[in-house]
């Protein structure tokens, strides 16, 4: 096993267990930190495919953005510590999503296993940030900019639905 | 031509609303008429400078399209055609939502700027020849439109269409970009060729990534059983945000849903017709037999419009049964030519005559301030004889009787399937003509019981004393109607109408 494959396992491992423990975990806070944990372990597995800007903005973006927020979140309107509700399900419910989270993953595995990927082989990936910089300023300059007006809307919409109305104010 | 300037009524629109946005936020209180005005004036602005591109094209000997911005923007004939539509539809939504802006809870100056990002998303949509500026085009609009479905922000049925629509939304959303990005793995490609590599492929994966991309479509366009949320949201929207929702959204989405499909056909994905049918005829028996159940005449056109969407569905159908192996290449592309053709005038008529509908039923219910279910438009003859003229119009097209452009539509979409029927004599066909002409059958009876309410029964108790209304209002009403009488009688007034139809009376049955 070379380094990359070690590394691979490593961040597989990084992002699995604390997903795992997003289910099991009650206490919210505890859940939003196994949530960083899992998010750091994709961006790990991001840089290790060669995409060290996508990693980078994960990092930035989920880890220190939106981490940062769900925990503001919690602070602001929680004093007390929030437990998840447990005991609602059912023996037969239980079962039931059991058996459908099995055949769906035997049926991804099947489809991946299966299916001819596009691939290509593996070459040494130069430093990516750069490069994503040019093709969003040149071949990727529409998407860019839509991506833009996208933001704008939805900051606009978000601005106009939670502010107060006249009367509350 | 340049680049630049195939982006460049995307470009008008975006500018114009944020120059609405900087230039009227500011004033809240009291109606303000100029944001409007302002999107009216963008949205002509920006329908010339699609009319200038498409001169350009047809100036350039052979052209079909021009591809530019990085293959994000294809524009041809087809796509111009459909965001004409789209933006006809914008210019008209801005005009008719004048006066139901200034009630009170809807007096807000964000109306106009998210109308025209709408219609951005809109021109996108049509005229993309990539998965990925399509579902940025598709984003756009579908944004816009959860917050103009929200826009009474004090009123509990608004909120929900918002909250319903943008629920269902994400959803679909979540389908189209999982398809994109399962027919990225398969082909390496986001443009509309790797779909065809995809499918020529023809392993599972690709087949998955092919239905995902349909359901995601089939929730936008409120294809039944993809349709629940449909009746919530149209009912709940405020009027002119329904009008502008249940035409100028199918419009793009069709269209769009329509390059898809033309990029696959040829290429073995015909076997996804099978699934595009039963959508098909799901549809129409769904659409039209749940707005007889309605009492609501906005619900009713609700599952009217799941109806049409229903109709309009054949087109896809027909042109992914082009077949490459034919001996007769001409009848096959002849095929293609006819049912998007037909497709693209059925979009337009539909989308004049909705936009009629709502528009008069806007007028109704900014006047009377009372809800619109059946009650609401008794004896509407006698009270308001304008209104009352453009929704009897509005009935009668959407029902296809002639001389309106809804039976011209109709006629003409039917042709196509009946033309395409009579060459594959596939028993599909004739299934969806038969289905299609019973569902119209259908459907006079309740748009004819909409007639019935405003003409013959008499308003109950005193007539109210009623504020005139604003002669503009009038005279686009009147425009509506001129212009939906006139593309019944002169469909070559959308060019290469005519042709269409002698080629089916040619033809025969």
């Amino acid at each position: 096993m070379d380094w990359s494959t070690i590394m691979w396992w490593v961040m597989a491992a990084v992002t699995v267990i604390p997903a795992v423990m997003i289910v099991l975990s009650k206490d919210i806070v505890r859940l939003a930190f196994w949530l960083l944990a899992s998010l750091t372990g994709v961006a790990g597995l991001y840089i290790l495919l060669g995409a060290d800007f996508l990693g980078f903005t994960q990092v930035l973006v989920y880890i220190g953005g939106i981490m940062v927020l769900i925990l503001f979140g919690i602070m602001m309107t929680n004093r007390d510590a929030v437990l998840m509700r447990r005991g609602e399900t059912t023996g037969g419910a239980m079962l039931t999503g059991v058996v459908i989270a099995a055949a769906t993953a035997l049926a991804l595995l099947k489809v991946v296993k299966d299916t001819k990927w596009k691939e290509a082989a593996p070459v040494e990936m130069p430093a990516t940030t750069a490069r994503v910089g040019e093709a969003l300023l040149t071949d990727y300059v529409l998407p860019f900019e839509l991506v833009s007006v996208l933001l704008l809307i939805v900051l606009c919409g978000a601005a106009y639905i939670a502010r107060r109305r006249p009367e509350e104010t | 031509m340049s680049d630049l300037s195939l982006a460049m009524p995307v470009i008008l629109l975006t500018t114009g609303a944020i120059a609405v946005l900087l230039l009227f936020s500011k004033k809240r209180e009291g109606a303000n008429p100029y944001p409007p005005a302002v999107g009216a004036a963008t949205a002509a602005a920006a329908l010339v400078s699609l009319q200038i591109t498409l001169g350009k094209l047809t100036s350039v000997a052979g052209a079909g399209s021009s591809t530019g911005l990085g293959g994000f923007m294809t524009v041809d004939r087809f796509g111009v055609a459909a965001a004409t539509i789209c933006l006809v539809a914008t210019l008209l939504t801005a005009l008719l939502a004048t006066d139901w802006l200034k009630k009170a809870d809807a007096n807000n100056p964000e109306f106009i700027p998210v109308l025209l990002i709408a219609a951005a998303g809109m021109v996108v949509m049509t005229t993309t020849g990539n998965l990925v500026g399509m579902f940025l085009g598709i984003e756009i609009m579908s944004v816009s439109l959860y917050i103009l479905s929200a826009f009474r922000r004090g009123n509990l049925r608004s909120i929900e269409s918002g909250l319903k629509y943008f629920l269902a939304g994400a959803f679909a959303s979540g389908l189209f970009l999982m398809g994109i990005a399962l027919n990225y793995g398969v082909s390496g490609g986001f443009d509309m060729a790797s779909l065809a590599t995809a499918s020529a492929s023809g392993t599972m994966v690709s087949k998955v990534a092919l239905i995902l991309l349909l359901c995601g479509f089939a929730f936008k366009l409120s294809l039944a059983p993809f349709h629940q949320w449909a009746a919530d949201v149209y009912e709940g929207a405020p009027t002119p945000v329904t009008g502008f929702m249940s035409t100028a959204v199918k419009v793009a989405g069709f269209t769009a849903f329509t390059r898809i499909v033309l990029a696959l056909s040829g290429t073995g994905g015909s076997w996804l017709s099978g699934a595009m049918v039963w959508l098909a005829l799901l549809t129409m028996i769904v659409g039209n037999l749940g707005a007889l159940a309605q009492t609501s005449v906005k619900r009713m056109l609700a599952y009217s419009s799941i109806g049409h969407a229903g109709y309009l569905m054949m087109a896809p159908i027909v042109v992914l049964s082009y077949n490459a192996a034919s001996p007769n290449l001409g009848v096959e592309s002849r095929a293609i030519f006819l049912s998007t053709d037909a497709m693209i005038f059925y979009l337009a008529a539909y989308a004049l005559t909705n936009l009629l509908a709502f528009g008069s039923l806007a007028f109704i219910e900014t006047r009377e301030g009372k809800g619109l279910d059946m009650d609401a438009i008794g004896g509407l003859r006698w009270r308001h004889p304008v209104a009352a003229v453009g929704l009897l119009i509005a009935m009668l097209s959407l029902a296809g009787v002639p001389p309106t452009a809804g039976f011209l539509g109709k006629f003409r979409l039917f042709g196509a399937v009946l033309d395409r029927a009579s060459v594959t004599g596939e028993t599909a066909f004739y299934a969806l003509i038969a289905v299609a002409v019973l569902t119209s059958l259908v459907s006079l009876g309740y748009y004819l019981r909409v007639i019935m309410r405003m003409t013959m029964h008499e308003p109950e108790g005193e007539a109210p004393v009623l504020p005139p209304f604003s002669p503009a209002w009038r005279v686009l009403i009147a425009v509506l109607v001129v212009a939906i009488i006139v593309l019944g009688f002169a469909p070559s007034f959308l060019g290469g109408g005519v042709e269409g139809v002698m080629s089916f009376l040619r033809t025969g049955i």
